[in-house]
This record gives C-alpha cells, sequence and structure tokens, in this order.
C-alpha cells in the first residue's frame, strides 16, 4: 500500500540556523504516530512543511504517493490540519468559520451544519451565538480549529499540540475522537509536549532533536527495555538536568 | 547594578520598539527616515526650536516692572498653545496607550509607576519628543534673558512637561475610545467636515481672500472676552509666579505653581481611571441574537465575502466609508474656487477616492492577520485567492462609489455620460491598484490592526510607489477624460470605457504571473501576519 506520508531528506533553513535537518521518514496508512521532540527540535516546522505552510529548502514530501510540490491542492483535499497557533479567521462566529471552510472543502451546507452540530456537542463547545472567534477563550479557539481539521473527514490528520489548553473532560473526549479515526483507518500525526498522552495514543513515535531524527518506529520495540517513554526520551535527545536551583 | 521597576519598563520598550522597527522599516526604510528626520530638523524644528528661545529671551526681563501684564498673558498662552493644542495633536497622531498593561500585569508593579512609565514612554512620540523640546529651548531662553527667575524654571519645565504627556496620554485614550464607537466617531467627523466645508464655502469670490467685515467684529469680540480667560489659565498663574522669585517672595511663588499641578494631578487620575477601564473592557462581550451563516456556489464567492466582511469588521474599513464625504467636502471647500471644476471635478472626486484603497489593495492579506494560515491551508490556489479578494475589495470599493455618486448628483448636477465616464475611470484606478498589489502584497506583506484606526503601517517603500502610480495613473486616465471632456465631450464615454477595457484585459495577463510570484511568497506572507 502507498505510504500516508513519505518525507525524503526534507531540509528547511530559516538563514543560518537549520530548523530540519535532511529527515526521512515514512508514516504508512492507518499509522498513528506522536511526533516528539524538544522545543525547537523542529516538529512544528516539519508539519508546516507537510501541510503546505513552509516550503522546503530542500528533499520531498510524499502524501499519499502524490508529491506537494505538483499536487498540492488534491493532497490538501485529503488531509486536515491543526496548527499550533489554530490559524483561524477570528472576525468570524465558529459556525461561520465552519460553513466557511466546510464550503471550500465542497460540502453541502446542510452536512456542514449537521457535522458542526455535532461536533460542537461532542467538545462541549457553546459559543454566543454573535460572540467572534477573536473573543473566544484559548480552549475555544483551539476545539474550533479541531473541528475545522475534521469537518470534510480527512484522510490524513496533522495535529500540532492538541490538547494544549484543553480541559480534562473534552481531553479525553478527544482522544476518543482521534482513536476512532485510527480505527476507521485515517492516517493520523500529532505532536506533544505531554508524553503521556503520547504514550497512550501513538503506537508509533519519532523523536526530533535540532532537525535531526533520533529515532522513529513503534514504541514498544524503540523501548527495548527502557521503563518509559520519558525516560526513552530523555536518553535519545539528552540534555537533561537536576532540578536544583542556586537561589531556592 | 539593581534597575528600578519604572527604568526595567522602559528599557525593555524601547529595546522592544527598535527591534519593531528595524525589522519593519529594513535598511532603506531607516536611511529614507533618517534623511526625513534631517530634512525636518533642519527646517522645521531648528527655526521652530530657536523661535522659542529667542521668545524666552526677550520676554524674560519684561517680566519685572509695571508693564509686565502683557508680556505674562503673552507667555501664559504661549505655554498653553505649546500644551494643549501640541497634546491633542500628539494625541491625534497615535499618541495613546504604549505600554502592554495586560502583559505588566501579571509583575508586583504599582498603577502609578505603570502610570509613570506609560507617561514618559510618550515622550518617544516624535512630536511629543520635539514639543518637549522646545519647553527645555524656551525655558532656557528665559534663564538667560533673566537669569533671576532660574531658581524655579525647572519647576516650570517639569510641571509643563508632565501637563504634556498627562494631556497627550488622556486624549489619546479617549480618542481611541471615540474611535472604537465608530457611529458616534463618523458622527462627529461628519459634523466637523460639514461646518469646515461651510466655514470655507462662505468666502464669496468677490471679498477676496480677506476676513468679511462682520468677522473683524466678530473676532474683536472674542478678544476681549479671551482677557480674562488667559489670566485664569494655570499656565498664565504658573508664568506670574516665576515672577514673584526675584523679589524673594517664595511663598506666592510657589501657590502660584499650585494650580497647575492640581490640574495635572487630576488629569492623571482620570487617565488613570481610563486606562483602567479599558483593562476591565477587554473582557469577551457575549452578544445576543444568532449571527447569520454564509452560503455560496463557489469558493470564490465565499472568498470574496470573507474578504468584504474582513474589510467591515476593521476600523480602517469602516472609516472607507467616509471618503466619499471627505471628497466631497474637499471639492465644495477648499477646491471650490479651482479653476475648470467642470472638468476635473469628477475624475477627481474618484481618483481620490482610489487613493485610500491603496492601503489594502497593495497589503491584500494584511487584514487576514494570522487567518492567512488557515486560508492557505485549505484546498485554495492562490489565482482563486487573489480573484476572491479582487471581488471582496470590488464591492468594497463599490458601495463606496455609489455613495460618492448619491453625494455628487445633488450637488454638481452631473450629466449621466460624465458619471458613467468617471465611473470606467474609477474601474481603470482600481485594476491598475490591485494588479500592483497582487504583487506587492506578496514582496512586502504588513499585518494591520483590524482594531485601532492608527497608521495602516504601509512600508516606506509601499507608501512611495503608491503615491508614484497614483500621480501616474493621475496623469493618463484623468489627463484623458479631462482632455475627452474638453476637446471631444462625444467621445468621452467611449475613451474612458475602451481605457477600463483596456486595464481588464492586462489585469487578466497579470494575474497567473501575480499568482505565481505569491506562491514563492507564501512563506514571507505567513510570517510578517504572525
Amino acid at each position: 500500500m502507498t505510504p500516508a506520508l513519505e518525507l525524503d531528506a526534507l531540509t528547511k533553513r530559516f538563514g543560518e540556523k537549520v530548523a530540519v535537518d535532511r529527515l526521512d521518514l515514512t508514516v504508512e496508512q492507518g499509522a498513528f504516530l506522536g511526533l516528539l521532540g524538544r522545543n525547537g527540535a523542529g516538529k512544528s516546522t516539519t508539519l508546516k512543511m507537510v501541510t503546505g505552510l513552509l516550503r522546503p529548502t530542500s528533499g520531498r514530501i510524499q502524501v499519499l504517493g502524490m508529491d506537494l510540490g505538483t499536487d498540492a491542492l488534491a493532497i490538501k483535499r485529503q488531509i486536515g490540519a491543526m496548527p499550533e497557533d489554530m490559524a483561524l479567521l477570528d472576525m468570524l462566529t465558529g459556525p461561520q468559520y465552519l460553513r466557511f471552510v466546510g464550503r471550500m472543502y465542497g460540502l453541502e451546507d446542510a452536512i456542514i451544519d449537521r457535522r458542526a452540530a455535532e461536533l460542537f456537542e461532542k467538545l462541549d463547545l457553546e459559543p454566543g451565538p454573535k460572540t467572534a472567534i477573536a473573543d473566544y477563550s484559548f480552549g475555544m479557539k483551539k476545539k474550533v480549529a479541531f473541528c475545522a481539521a475534521l469537518l470534510h473527514a480527512p484522510r490524513i490528520l496533522f495535529l500540532d499540540e492538541p490538547f494544549e489548553g484543553i480541559d480534562a473532560v473534552t481531553n479525553r473526549t478527544i482522544k476518543d475522537i482521534l482513536l476512532g479515526l485510527q480505527a476507521r483507518g485515517v492516517t493520523l500525526v500529532l505532536t506533544s509536549h505531554i508524553l503521556e498522552v503520547v504514550e497512550k495514543l501513538c503506537p508509533q513515535i519519532a523523536i526530533l532533536d535540532e532537525g535531526r531524527l533520533k529515532g522513529a518506529g513503534r514504541l514498544e520495540e524503540l523501548r527495548q527495555g527502557a521503563e518509559s517513554l520519558e525516560r526513552l526520551f530523555v536518553d535519545l535527545v539528552g540534555g537533561a538536568q537536576t532540578g536544583e536551583l542556586s537561589w531556592l | 547594578m539593581a534597575v528600578g521597576p519604572v527604568r526595567a519598563l522602559l528599557a525593555a520598550h524601547v529595546q522592544g520598539s527598535l527591534r519593531r522597527s528595524t525589522r519593519e522599516f529594513t535598511k532603506q526604510g531607516v536611511w529614507a527616515l533618517v534623511l526625513i528626520g534631517v530634512v525636518l530638523a533642519t527646517f522645521v524644528a531648528v527655526p521652530a526650536g530657536f523661535g522659542l528661545f529667542m521668545a524666552g529671551y526677550t520676554l524674560a526681563p519684561r517680566l519685572a516692572g509695571p508693564n509686565a501684564e502683557a508680556p505674562i498673558l503673552v507667555l501664559g498662552a504661549l505655554l498653553a498653545g505649546l500644551v494643549g493644542p501640541g497634546a491633542l495633536l500628539g494625541a491625534l497622531l497615535g499618541g495613546s496607550k504604549k505600554l502592554s498593561w495586560e502583559q505588566y500585569r501579571a509583575f508586583p508593579l504599582g498603577r502609578l509607576r505603570l502610570l509613570l512609565a506609560e507617561l514618559i514612554a510618550g515622550l518617544g512620540d516624535l512630536l511629543t519628543g520635539c514639543l518637549a523640546l522646545g519647553l527645555l529651548v524656551f525655558c532656557l531662553g528665559l534663564a538667560l534673558g533673566r537669569p533671576a527667575l532660574l531658581p524655579l524654571l525647572p519647576l516650570l519645565f517639569l510641571e509643563h512637561l508632565g501637563l504634556l504627556m498627562v494631556l497627550q496620554l488622556l486624549l489619546g485614550s479617549l480618542a481611541l475610545r471615540v474611535a472604537k464607537r465608530l457611529k458616534l466617531a463618523v458622527g462627529i467627523l461628519l459634523g466637523l467636515t460639514w461646518l469646515a466645508s461651510m466655514l470655507l464655502s462662505m468666502q464669496e469670490p468677490g471679498h477676496g481672500r480677506g476676513l468679511p467685515p462682520a468677522w473683524g467684529a466678530l473676532l474683536q469680540a472674542a478678544a476681549s472676552h479671551l482677557l480674562p480667560f488667559l489670566r485664569a489659565l494655570p499656565t498664565t498663574l504658573a508664568v506670574r509666579g516665576l515672577d514673584a522669585t526675584p523679589s524673594g517672595h517664595w511663598g506666592t511663588a510657589l501657590l502660584l505653581q499650585l494650580p497647575l499641578l492640581a490640574l495635572t494631578v487630576l488629569l492623571a487620575a482620570g487617565t488613570l481611571r481610563l486606562l483602567e477601564r479599558e483593562q476591565e473592557a477587554l473582557a469577551p462581550v457575549e452578544r445576543g441574537g444568532k449571527a447569520k451563516l454564509w452560503s455560496f456556489r463557489t469558493p470564490l464567492g465565499g472568498l470574496a465575502r470573507l474578504q468584504f466582511r474582513t474589510l467591515l469588521s476593521s476600523h480602517h474599513g469602516k472609516f472607507g466609508f467616509l471618503m466619499p464625504l471627505l471628497t466631497v467636502v474637499l471639492l465644495k471647500g477648499p477646491m471650490a474656487r479651482a479653476q475648470g471644476q467642470a472638468l476635473w471635478a469628477l475624475p477627481g472626486a474618484f481618483a481620490y477616492l482610489a487613493l485610500f484603497g491603496n492601503q489594502f489593495q497593495y497589503n491584500q492579506f494584511g487584514l487576514d492577520g494570522h487567518g492567512v494560515k488557515g486560508l492557505f491551508l485549505l484546498p485554495l490556489d492562490t489565482r482563486q485567492i487573489l480573484a476572491g479578494k479582487l471581488r471582496g475589495y470590488a464591492l468594497y470599493q463599490g458601495l463606496q462609489a455609489v455613495l460618492l455618486i448619491a453625494m455628487l448628483v445633488p450637488l454638481f448636477h452631473p450629466s449621466l455620460v460624465a458619471l458613467a465616464a468617471s465611473l470606467a475611470l474609477a474601474i481603470c484606478f482600481f485594476l491598475v491598484q490591485s494588479a500592483l498589489g497582487s504583487f506587492t502584497s506578496g514582496w512586502m506583506p504588513r499585518r494591520i490592526d483590524r482594531s485601532t484606526l492608527r497608521n495602516n503601517q504601509m512600508p516606506l517603500p509601499l507608501v512611495l510607489l503608491g503615491v508614484l502610480v497614483s500621480l501616474a495613473s493621475t496623469v493618463l486616465f484623468g489627463g484623458t477624460y479631462a482632455l475627452l471632456a474638453w476637446l471631444a465631450p462625444a467621445f468621452l464615454l467611449p475613451g474612458m470605457v475602451a481605457w477600463a477595457a483596456l486595464c481588464y484585459g492586462v489585469h487578466r495577463k497579470l494575474m497567473p504571473q501575480a499568482a505565481t510570484y505569491l506562491d514563492g511568497r507564501r512563506e514571507a506572507i505567513v510570517e510578517a501576519m504572525g
């Protein structure tokens, strides 16, 4: 089967700084990959390149066998993305935004409204009917962005820090939704700093450090006796410091 | 070395402002600004400073003796003039809150410290900085003109500087509040522009440039009523106190400073309250009713509607609907007596209206802010996005044109042909702006704040380019209009329609290239929008 995502020597430079350095990664269809790394490791930059927001300095991105350089629009119809900063058109209300996004994917109004209502109910999202997204709380914005990423039933879902700023109950709902999607064959790639979440959700992980791939594969195989994902992560990226402060 | 909280706040503000300016202006922009600064300093600031110094120097010796009343009044009025209108002008030019209060509230800082830092930060505004320097030079003139005044001069300088800073912040915050209530702002502006146009058009051609006789009497009456007001001004009282120091009447001297100090403290308290209320007003607003959901057949329709909505949700966009009114006021007011108005009034009106569109057309993603990423994630190619935006802008500027026509018809009684030709001319302007803007939007993208009416932050090269292109378009299209209207009126409409058709053809030809260019600049746009 054609892989859902193939990155071939993917590199991104910002001036002198190399954010992503010759990254090779393959994600099979139906996989659930957790992309891990410290702050500035290159996770968000990788997702931005994969979703077409950033242009790679070199290397190749293939999504469902299509090249992002030449088939960007066809790829965008198949993927859903939730950037870390959500990137919402915040002058609209939540329902207006979802209607706009849904129509851009060619969905009928009735379908959009039905799906939006279901998502809002599941995520316990009840904004004021005329309140613009700009006035939503951080968590509410995150939920709207999540809804927008799912609305058109994508085959691959890219989520950048989806659990940040989300309450515990909704957190649980989102996890259930994601596991349900995986069961139905949707490919999922998410980044998170919360290792426990990744450990519970993602059978596969890839660890980035300073733009380079430090390890990738099935979590069970990578562990090789290590006690936890946290231990594995710290062993791979290094740099752990003692927790003592000189003035306290 | 320990640094006080106010100094730390100011240092953070200065560092942030400098970094932002360097990033936004680029090297050429900084050089251009330096050049403009040198020119302004040479031809405006230095002569004005010299004038203020000489005013202080020559008036200081006359403050003593039986004829001191007139110089005291003049000095009081001069200081009031520097502080009052100076602060108002500074406020209108953007002199409102500079520091991020919401961010600094997390620190253990008292409200007064924040206010003090805010006031000092206000001195960074070009105009306020110049006024403060002017005040200093003026006081130096006073000191050199009569050294006996020196002991109280630092207090005189500081209290006036304080009043200037407080007034500017207060007026700036009030102006921002008014601007946020756009209906009120539009009402005030309408009233002011109507008044201005009435006053300007009161000058009948037969009366030459002087004031009508009735005005002279009115001014004399006003002057006689003004003297008691001048005497009671806190600035005049402060100057009077200055005169008490050489004779050793320190009690009187200090007592006479009290009204000015009290006024400053009172205004500072009011300003603090206002700024705190602004903070409280930041809480999200829950609105009743239900927002209408959009439905559209094609993505283009949705993009056009989104663009139109984005424009209308911004203060700048709403302000655009005042432009037709301002255009008519200009034509009926200052330009009313210019020669050959019949030939140029209509094309001039549409050309002037089009000028306002520059800021949006040359920076088409500016109002999208970080939402531009959401737009780029959608399965839309850049040509679609450009075309959708073009439709949105066309609707926005088209509505303004309709408004302008509605005002021009009863005032100028233009013929249908002239109106149609003027509309064709407006279309030419619009298409030229749009074609060029499709490239400049990727070349120098800049975020436009939707919630303020401050400057639109167009980079200097874009401002200069906009002026050049507008001039060229005015010469080309406006010139054709005037020539045809003068020499061959029968060809006016076909001629202008031909120009519009040509512009449309060129626009269509350029769009694929613009889309390709923007594709290569998506990253720069995303980065610029935050």
